[in-house]
Formats: C-alpha cells, sequence, structure tokens
C-alpha cells in the first residue's frame, strides 16, 4: 500500500481524533487560559474520570456496545457513599467501605442489565440507555423515600427536614480527595495524586490480564460473532452477562473515585452524565462501537477535558457569553456521539455490501477491498 | 442442558465461596472500624464545683501525635479522629508538665467531650458522649428534581471551576 | 377463556397493569379530594396536548426505522416556525397556522437530512437518532443566542439579544385551538374541542395516508422488506419518507403544545420530550415495529392521564411528591418491555 494511501486511511479512520484535536487546539488560544493551568486540569481530570471511561472496555470487548448501562454502577456506588457518610466513615477507609458497600449492589445491578440486554441483542445501547432511567426512578424510591423511613439513618444531617429522603446535596467532606491526598506528589509545580493513577494503572493490568484469561477469549469471541462463538461451546448469554457485570462494578468503584475528587455529591443528579462523559470520552479518543484499547481512554479523556475546560472561557471572549461555550461543548459532546456511531455504521453496512459484492464474484481488486473494509468494519477487539 | 458437576467440585466450589462471603464482610467490619470518624471536644473549663481547675496559661494538646494545639482555659477545640484508639498528649503551655492518656472509644460513640482539668489530674470519667443540643438545620432543600422524566440536564453538572485572572 | 388469554398476551401485562393503575386511580381521586371534573378536563387538556408527538412514532415505526428518539429535530423545527411567528407578529389563529406553516419548510428539509443519514445506519437507527435530536437541540441552544431576534417579548431585556428561555405566546395563539368550540361545564371542566378535532383531523390524516399507495409500501418496507425490494419499492426513498412526516408532525405537535400550554419553551426543553412519546406510544400498545392509530389514542390517553392521575391523587393521598418516582419507572419500564420483546432485527 502507497504512503499517500495509508496517509489517507490513517485521516479516515482517525477523523474523530483530528477533527477534535483541531477543535480543541483552536480553543485554547482564545480561552487565554495558561498551560500551566490547562496541564493541572488534565491531571486532576485523569485522576478523576479514567477509571469510570475504563469500565466501558469490557462491553465493547464483548460486542455489546457502549453500556450506557453503567449508570446502574455509578448508583450503586453512590449507595455505598450515602452510608459511609450516614455512619461517618471516613478518609480512604470510607472510600473502601463505599465500595465494598457497592459492590454486591453493582452485581446485583449488572446481573439485572446483562439480562435485560441479552433479551434485546442488536439493540443494547438503546436499551441500555433507558434502562438508566428506569433504574434512576428506582434509586430515587430508594434514596427519597425509603432512607430514612425503611431503612434507619443515623445520620441526621444527611436527611431531609421532613423525616426521610436523603438531601439533595451531599457533603463529603470526610471522605474527600482522600484518594488522591494519600500519595500526593508535587512535580515541577504540578500537584500529582499518585495513588489514584496507581489504582487506574492496576485496573489498566487487569484489564489487559483479563483479555488473556479464557474467560477473555470468550469475551472476543461472543463480540466477533454471538453464532460462531455458540457453535464453539462458548456460553454466550452468561459471558455477556459477566462483561457487563464487571464493567458495572467497574463503574461503581469510577463513580466513587470521581465523587470523592469532587468532594460533593448531588444525590439525585451525579449519575445523570457519567455514561454521557464517559461515552463521550472513550469515542473522542477513537475508539468505536467494537474496538476500543486503553490508549483511546487516555487520549480521549485528556481531548473531551480539554475542550471542557477552555470551550466556555473562549465562548465568554469570542461571543461575550459563556452560555455559548456552555452549549457548545455540549453539542460537541452529543455530536461526537452521533457521529462515532455514525461512521461505525455506515462502515459496518459499507463492508458487509463490498463483501457481498466480493462473493458474487466481482473482480479480485473490488474483493480484496471488500475484504479489506470488512476486516476493518468487524474490527475485532485489538 | 444441565452440566453434572463432580461433587468434590462442588465442594470446593462452596467452600471457596463461602470463604469469600467471609472474606468481604470481614473487610467491611474492617473498613467500618478504621475508618470510622469520632469528635473529640476538648474542653479546657473550670469544673462547676471548683475541685478542679484549667491549667493557667492553657494547654498545648496534641492528638495521635498531630501537629498540637493549644488551648487556653475556658476554651473548647473539635478534633476529628479515625479509629478507636487514641493517644491524647497535653502538655502545659507555662510549665512542663505532660500527660499522656490513651483513650479507647466505643464504635458508635460520635462525639466526646473531653474535660482537660479531669484528662490532667487523671480523675476519672474525663469523658463523656456530647450530644448537640439542636441540630444544626439549613434550610429546606426541595425533595426529588423536577424534570427528571429522562434528566439529560443540559445545564452540565460538570463544574467548571472559571479561574479569575 | 382462551379468547382473554390471547388478548392478555397481545395486550400485554404491563399495559393492562398500566389501564386497572389509572382506573383505580379515578375510582380513588373523589375519595382523597381530587375533583375529577378538573381532573377529566386536565387529561382531555393534556391529551390534545401530547397526541399529535405520540402520532409522529407511527410513521417511522411501520416503515422499520424503530422509535422515533429523535422527534426533538421536528420539534426544533416547530420551535423555529413558532418564533418566526411571534417575531412577526401574527396573532390568533392566523398565529397559529403562520407558526404550523412557517415550521413545515424546517420540518421537511430537516426531516430529509434526518432521513438520509438513518439511511445509512439501519440497525444502529434508535440509539443514532437519541444522540442526533440531543446534538440538535444543544446547536439550537447557541442558535437562540445567536439569531437575529428582535421582538420584545421574546429578548432578553437587558442584553438585547438571545431568546428567553420560555416566552409566552399570551397575546399570539394561546389556547386558539382551546378555545375553539370550547365546552364549559360548570367552572372547572373545560372541554378543548378545537385542539381534539385538530388532533383527530391529523390522525385521520394519517389513517388516510397509510392507506394509500405510498403508505402500504412505506408498511411494506418496514414489516416484509424482501417483498417490498421485490415489488420494485426504493426502501431508502419510502424511510426518508416516513421520517420526513414524522418530523413535520413533531414541529405541528410542539406549536400545538404551546397554544394550550401558553409559552413556547426553548434551549434544553425539548430533550426529554422524545421519551414521553415514546413511551406513550408504547404504553398504547404499539411494538418497536408495529402502531396503529388505536395504540396512538389509547396509549397519549393512557399515558397522559397517569401523568396527571398520578401527581394529584397519589400526592393527596400519601401527602409526598412519589407520583414523579412512579411515572419514571412506569415510563421506562414500559419503554423497556417493549424493546426487550422478541422482534426480527431489521436489517
Amino acid at each position: 500500500m502507497s504512503g499517500k494511501k495509508s496517509l489517507g486511511r490513517f485521516f479516515t479512520e482517525n477523523a474523530v481524533v483530528i477533527i477534535f484535536l483541531a477543535l480543541t487546539i483552536a480553543a485554547i488560544p482564545p480561552s487565554g487560559l495558561s498551560f500551566q493551568y490547562i496541564i493541572q486540569e488534565m491531571i486532576t481530570r485523569l485522576g478523576r474520570n479514567t477509571f469510570l471511561v475504563l469500565a466501558l472496555l469490557l462491553p465493547i470487548f464483548a460486542g455489546m456496545g457502549l453500556n450506557f448501562g453503567m449508570t446502574l454502577g455509578a448508583m450503586s456506588g453512590q449507595i455505598g457513599l450515602i452510608l459511609a457518610i450516614n455512619w461517618n466513615i471516613g478518609g480512604v477507609e470510607g472510600l473502601l467501605f463505599a465500595a465494598l458497600v457497592g459492590t454486591p449492589i453493582s452485581v446485583l445491578m449488572g446481573y439485572i442489565c446483562g439480562a435485560v440486554l441479552n433479551k434485546a441483542k442488536g439493540r443494547e445501547m438503546v436499551t441500555g440507555y433507558i434502562l438508566a432511567f428506569f433504574i434512576n426512578g428506582v434509586y430515587q424510591f430508594v434514596v427519597l423515600y425509603m432512607m430514612g423511613s425503611i431503612f434507619p439513618i443515623k445520620n441526621p444531617a444527611i436527611v431531609l427536614s421532613r423525616g426521610y429522603g436523603i438531601r439533595n446535596t451531599l457533603n463529603l467532606e470526610n471522605v474527600r480527595q482522600s484518594l488522591d491526598d494519600l500519595l500526593m506528589l508535587k512535580v515541577g509545580g504540578f500537584l500529582i495524586p499518585v495513588a489514584t493513577f496507581l489504582i487506574i494503572g492496576l485496573l489498566c493490568v487487569f484489564v489487559v490480564w483479563f483479555k488473556k484469561t479464557k474467560l477473555g477469549q470468550d469475551m472476543r469471541a461472543v463480540g466477533h460473532d454471538m453464532t460462531v462463538a455458540e457453535a464453539a461451546g462458548v456460553p454466550v448469554d452468561r459471558t455477556r452477562i459477566i462483561a457487563i457485570i464487571i464493567s458495572t462494578v467497574l463503574a461503581s468503584f469510577g463513580q466513587i473515585i470521581f465523587l470523592q475528587n469532587m468532594g460533593n455529591m448531588a444525590t439525585y443528579n451525579a449519575h445523570d452524565q457519567t455514561s454521557f462523559f464517559a461515552v463521550a470520552a472513550i469515542l473522542v479518543g477513537g475508539a468505536s462501537v467494537k474496538k476500543a484499547s486503553i490508549p483511546n481512554v487516555i487520549i480521549g479523556v485528556i481531548l473531551l477535558h480539554v475542550l471542557y475546560v477552555v470551550t466556555p472561557r473562549a465562548g465568554q471572549n469570542l461571543f461575550g457569553s459563556a452560555m455559548i461555550g456552555e452549549y457548545f461543548r455540549q453539542f460537541i459532546g452529543y455530536g461526537v456521539i452521533a457521529l462515532t456511531l455514525v461512521l461505525y455504521a455506515w462502515k459496518a453496512r459499507q463492508g458487509a455490501a463490498r463483501a457481498r459484492e466480493g462473493l458474487r464474484g466481482g473482480n479480485s481488486a473490488t474483493a480484496a477491498a471488500g475484504t479489506a473494509a470488512a476486516d476493518t468494519a468487524k474490527g475485532g477487539a485489538k | 442442558m444441565k452440566q453434572v458437576i463432580d461433587p468434590k467440585v462442588r465442594t470446593r466450589r462452596l467452600l471457596v465461596r463461602a470463604a469469600l462471603i467471609v472474606v468481604f464482610a470481614g473487610l467491611v467490619v474492617l473498613m467500618f472500624n478504621l475508618g470510622k470518624l469520632h469528635t473529640f471536644i476538648l474542653d479546657n473549663k473550670n469544673l462547676a464545683d471548683g475541685s478542679l481547675t484549667a491549667a493557667r496559661g492553657g494547654n498545648l494538646v496534641s492528638i495521635d501525635g498531630r501537629e498540637a494545639s493549644e488551648i487556653y482555659p475556658g476554651e473548647r477545640s473539635m478534633e476529628k479522629v479515625k479509629g478507636q484508639r487514641h493517644t491524647i498528649t497535653v502538655t502545659s503551655l507555662s510549665g512542663t508538665d505532660k500527660v499522656v492518656r490513651r483513650i479507647s472509644l466505643d464504635l458508635d460513640s460520635e462525639m466526646m467531650l473531653v474535660s482537660l482539668p479531669r484528662l490532667i489530674a487523671g480523675k476519672e470519667p474525663y469523658m463523656e458522649v456530647f450530644v448537640p443540643l439542636n441540630v444544626v438545620t439549613t434550610a429546606e432543600e426541595r425533595a426529588g428534581t423536577d424534570n427528571s422524566f429522562t434528566s439529560p440536564e443540559a445545564g452540565g453538572t460538570d463544574p467548571v471551576v472559571i479561574p479569575t485572572p | 377463556m382462551d379468547k382473554i388469554k390471547q388478548f392478555v398476551t397481545d395486550f400485554g401485562w404491563p399495559r393492562i397493569i398500566i389501564f386497572l393503575f389509572l382506573l383505580f386511580l379515578f375510582i380513588a381521586a373523589p375519595f382523597v379530594g381530587v375533583r375529577i371534573d378538573a381532573s377529566i378536563s386536565d387529561v382531555f387538556n393534556r391529551f390534545g396536548q401530547n397526541a399529535l408527538f405520540v402520532l409522529a412514532m407511527v410513521p417511522m415505526i411501520q416503515s422499520g426505522c424503530g422509535l422515533n428518539f429523535g422527534l426533538s429535530i421536528g420539534i426544533i423545527a416547530g420551535l423555529i416556525g413558532s418564533t418566526l411567528s411571534v417575531q412577526f407578529g401574527l396573532t390568533g389563529l392566523m398565529g397559529f397556522f403562520g407558526a404550523v406553516a412557517l415550521a413545515i419548510p424546517f420540518a421537511v428539509i430537516f426531516g430529509w437530512f434526518y432521513g438520509l443519514l438513518l439511511n445509512k445506519v439501519k440497525g444502529e437507527e434508535m440509539t443514532i437518532a437519541m444522540y442526533v435530536g440531543f446534538a440538535g437541540v444543544m446547536f439550537m441552544c447557541i442558535m437562540w443566542l445567536i439569531l437575529p431576534y428582535t421582538n420584545s417579548t421574546m429578548v432578553w431585556g437587558y442584553a438585547g439579544k438571545g431568546l428567553r428561555t420560555t416566552i409566552s405566546v399570551e397575546g399570539y395563539y394561546r389556547q386558539v385551538l382551546n378555545d375553539f368550540w370550547a365546552i364549559r361545564i360548570g367552572t372547572d371542566f373545560i372541554f378543548p374541542t378545537g385542539m381534539l378535532l385538530f388532533v383527530v383531523f391529523c390522525a385521520f390524516l394519517m389513517w388516510l395516508f397509510l392507506r394509500t399507495k405510498t403508505g402500504t409500501a412505506m408498511t411494506a418496507v418496514g414489516s416484509n422488506p424482501d417483498f417490498a425490494r421485490a415489488s420494485g419499492i426504493s426502501a431508502d426513498r419510502m424511510r426518508t419518507v416516513s421520517v420526513i412526516i414524522s418530523t413535520v408532525l413533531g414541529a405541528v405537535g410542539i406549536v400545538v403544545f404551546q397554544q394550550s400550554y401558553g409559552f413556547i419553551q426553548l434551549y434544553t426543553a425539548p430533550l426529554a420530550m422524545p421519551f414521553a412519546a415514546v413511551a406513550a406510544i408504547l404504553i398504547g400498545g404499539a411494538s418497536v415495529n408495529k402502531a396503529t392509530m388505536v395504540n396512538v389514542l389509547v396509549g397519549a390517553f393512557l399515558f397522559q392521564g397517569l401523568l396527571t392521575m398520578t401527581p394529584s391523587v397519589i400526592n393527596s393521598a400519601l401527602k409526598t411528591d412519589i407520583s414523579e418516582v412512579i411515572r419514571i419507572i412506569v415510563s421506562n419500564g414500559i419503554i423497556i418491555y417493549a424493546l426487550t420483546r422478541k422482534t426480527k432485527v431489521t436489517k
């Protein structure tokens, strides 16, 4: 393949990343923010968000698309945090306690999510999205009506004055940044939360290792072709459920890490945009519905969040309205998700069409192009 | 499709699972104990019956070797601590008296009022459970969310801190 | 007995439960001090406000595009029409039909592009529609801020530019359809004849359309693609037509909604609207790939009835605001129920 051609291919395959990079770079100067500030902000946000985004990887390997049901995990984590605050458990131990409480809840949630998605094969993403709304209702029911009435809440400071239900905003003072502060290094004027990054690193190692296990291999087989996997004796439904359970549990840990860094928790809204940010980030990083890797996650978190940091200021300076920047970044977030999904679906269809033509015995060149396109489309989690 | 599982494997599986649950429960309890926060209210007031008075010139109080805080007669100070076993070191600001007391708390004691004069004198009980008279109630918040049919809140929950240049 | 069983399986347990629940609410209403006439009036009103959105689901379901989670595209077109109508100072019925007329060209254009896009992504329509809708709404948020509207009722007073979040249509076309031949009984019961007639008229047009040559071809594309291909129907063209019709109905729907509600809601208001419409048609008994006029009318009535009655009855009975939660659970539950039914996947 000639250099020109491969360059062209590089551009088409990384279109989203390149467009996004250009946008972000263009938005930095008008924002007037210093690089010092942006870099510090990036380090903080990498620590805050990466874990959550990594939680998306396994379901993508298993061919279930972007797991919008990760919100279920986020809610489980929040329940853990509410209980930690209730019993006044602080520090890293408080976070671990929240994670421990969140684990069984998120396993159950993940099981439910996986079972539902198994009944909606072919439309996992939209189903997961609506399922998150549904469970949001259940979560509100539990937190707003059951807690303090049926489940005793010890700490009166977190209960609404009507006597039951948790307040809209929880102060996470006792656990605030306890993970980040566990091992905070100052390198060249930048504060680096080493402990948080270590945990993220551990998760990355886990993901790499997991892919090599029997279960990980099964997952990829299922992601590649469910019928073939079934025929080869892989328990398809079970594997898919496990992928979602792991993702949900990771999302619950991720949400706890996210919230400890924020230091406050909007009890009824904190999980609303969890999946939006995570999905937008992984897609911005160059992942697709069927193919994602750890670099995608890291690049995506950095790019998305640089844009999120700079756009309000850029909007303020360019148009005299911070709201324009605010809307713009939301537009970009949703737009990127839409665009990536469209590009992926389009490529997959083109690939399928060309492969079909190739089978019909078109000339060898089109056949080769067809298989190449089909390969790109299938993508196989690498 | 029913798989036949070797009874040996089954017992082993059962054992492993039981062990996991025990470990899990143990971890929860451990974290609860280690992370449980308690609040000390260090009270440097003369006793009501006048039998003991606060050290003139005040005291330096340090808990678990943390940076000491100065507490003058008639003052109170609050310290949050994690876990149930603590060491309180009291040094008088004027003299060289130094008292070290090891304290063990109950798991459910949230706030403890520590009387420094009693503690220095070693007169039990120098610690009592403190119940705040009125729980601070902030203005009533709206319960629930409006428009939460779907709640893709467009306002953005991601607080962007715009630095002031 | 078998007949009943058959009916139950056809209709689905969730829907029967919802129906019984609504019935229970109506019966319980007088006992907890909720005025039944005011409630029924309210249900009719909200039925009329939302029925067109529900109707907008039909063409895309029929043509195999699935549930139109991107209805906000149509709503945006409607918002453009209504703001233009107010900008031009059209009042009364003129204002309403002006808004509709101004909205339709935008709706057709948007719908056409939206349809082309959905043709490229067969099989993934619903997720993509959702995000295209979200992105469209956010894009228009920027537009509302910078488009050169000047009418002082719409523009932020202090900045002199950018549209307000809510704009009153009082003095323009507020309630023009509702008041048309409206029937008042007592103080609390108002039957919005004009609006309901309009809704029925639109539903009738849709019913007619589905029986025309184009309409049947569209249904064929959705229900039997191979047959459609064999008989020389262009699937892509039919799908695009269905998307355009859906978008236009969304646009008209929001204008109807505004005249009854009294306000134009801009910015992020359209984000959640498609979900309510999707839930409504599914409650009415539609599936992901089949919907009828009965589904629309029953669904809109049941869903809006639920939305009206749960807050008033449950809140006065239990003295809590729990109805909101019930609403979230019920409406999203029914969507999940429909999405998990075994249906063939459109390719």
